[in-house]
């Protein structure tokens, strides 16, 4: 039973990595990218280490699976934002399909996100 | 049957890490290949799991935890880079 | 006093798994590197916050399902061979409890299905989030502050007449109409 809950942990994980690996080439834009990026990813990981950790046959290797878990929970946002963040303070353009922007020409700390910093 | 469903996992998580590459040799911008590159490490570490829980061997997940953290740093110190200099 | 200890316990119960063996050797190594660390950096003081199980265990359990949500929207979006994808960046004032809070719904958001946080202004408190399908911007406003009510309500300080405190968390956050 348990091998049985393992693999389809593991199917489903997989095919969320693929998920994610095809998104990075479908969507337009570097911010439309990096949600196809972090939010598969994250959950195909989960289910992954999930699964190799039922696999697993020292009770070390099962905590250091949900270690990296924890660690990828807690560190996946925080990249992602801070590329995104990046990516917009230098200036990225944003597809045309954007609707909204009510960031543009806001003063966050000092400086105009959108500007070049000389 | 766990057999299978690991080979399955390894090829996918294979088929996930080419098209990271794919995405990091097209480079749009310095903020796409990052983004690329913090996805392949995901899919090295995923890959490293599932081959320890294929062959029951678990002595490369040290390597994994240390990936994890390291990958993080790498993002976030060219995230600061992408700042200051431009994607 | 406590948060410190609690941070100690969670660095042993690390280095006890990195070292694969819960001996004596391992628990005083990892109590000795825990309360190295600790008193390294020493944690905020302004950052304190409680953690109460319930509320707690229901912010999670809203969180880990729309992290499943997430990924089977994006999943959805990069099947359909058409993607109709209206993004915009939208500015989401919340209520500012402590910087911790506002940590915590920021890196709850970037897991959310089709929002990313792009910037975080402080006082007053908002969020500049990047969403995926923008079909109504209230909508997104009202999905943000419901899970922060739902952080505030597991994990904010106690503070007399404070969003934290009692009174203010009798009424219950009702969900969003999806």
């Amino acid at each position: 039973m348990a091998d049985v809950i393992a693999s389809v942990l593991l199917l489903v994980g997989s095919a969320l990595a693929v998920l994610a690996g095809v998104g990075l080439h479908r969507f337009p834009d570097v911010f439309a990218r990096m949600h196809a990026a972090t939010k598969p990813a994250t959950l195909g990981l989960v289910l992954l280490l999930t699964g190799a950790a039922m696999q697993a046959e020292a009770a070390g290797d099962v905590a250091k699976l949900l270690l990296v878990v924890a660690l990828q929970f807690l560190t996946a946002p925080v990249g992602a934002h801070m590329i995104g963040r990046a990516a917009y303070r230098a200036g990225t353009e944003l597809s045309p399909d954007t609707v909204v922007d009510e960031l543009a020409g806001v003063d966050v700390q000092g400086r105009e996100p959108g500007a070049r910093p000389s | 049957m766990i057999e299978l469903a690991t080979t399955a996992a390894l090829a996918g998580i294979g088929v996930a890490a080419g098209l990271c590459v794919l995405a990091l040799v097209r480079g749009r911008s310095l903020a796409d290949r990052v983004v690329a590159l913090d996805l392949l490490l995901v899919m090295v570490v995923s890959g490293i799991a599932v081959g320890s829980a294929r062959t029951g061997d678990g002595t490369y997940l040290d390597v994994l935890v240390v990936a994890a953290l390291l990958g993080f740093v790498g993002t976030v110190t060219v995230a600061r880079f992408i700042e200051r200099r431009g994607a | 006093m406590i948060p410190r200890a609690v941070r100690v316990v969670v660095l042993a119960a690390m280095w006890i798994a990195l070292w694969e063996r819960f001996s004596i050797a391992n628990l005083l190594g990892g109590v000795a590197v825990g309360l190295a660390l600790v008193l390294a950096f020493p944690p905020d003081r302004r950052g304190t916050y409680t953690v109460r199980p319930l509320p707690a265990a229901r912010f999670l359990g809203y969180f880990a399902w729309k992290l499943l949500e997430a990924s089977a929207i994006v999943a959805w979006e990069i099947v359909t061979p058409r993607n109709r994808i209206n993004e915009g960046i939208v500015a989401i004032p919340i209520s500012g409890v402590s910087e911790g809070l506002t940590t915590i719904v920021a890196n709850a958001i970037s897991l959310t299905p089709g929002t990313l946080t792009l910037e975080v202004v402080e006082r007053p408190t908002v969020l500049y989030v990047h969403v995926l399908h923008l079909r109504d911007v209230d909508a997104v406003r009202t999905e943000v502050r419901y899970l922060e009510a739902l952080a505030i309500r597991a994990f904010a300080r106690a503070e007399p007449g404070g969003p934290g405190s009692t009174s203010a968390r009798r009424s219950r956050p009702s969900p969003p109409a999806s």
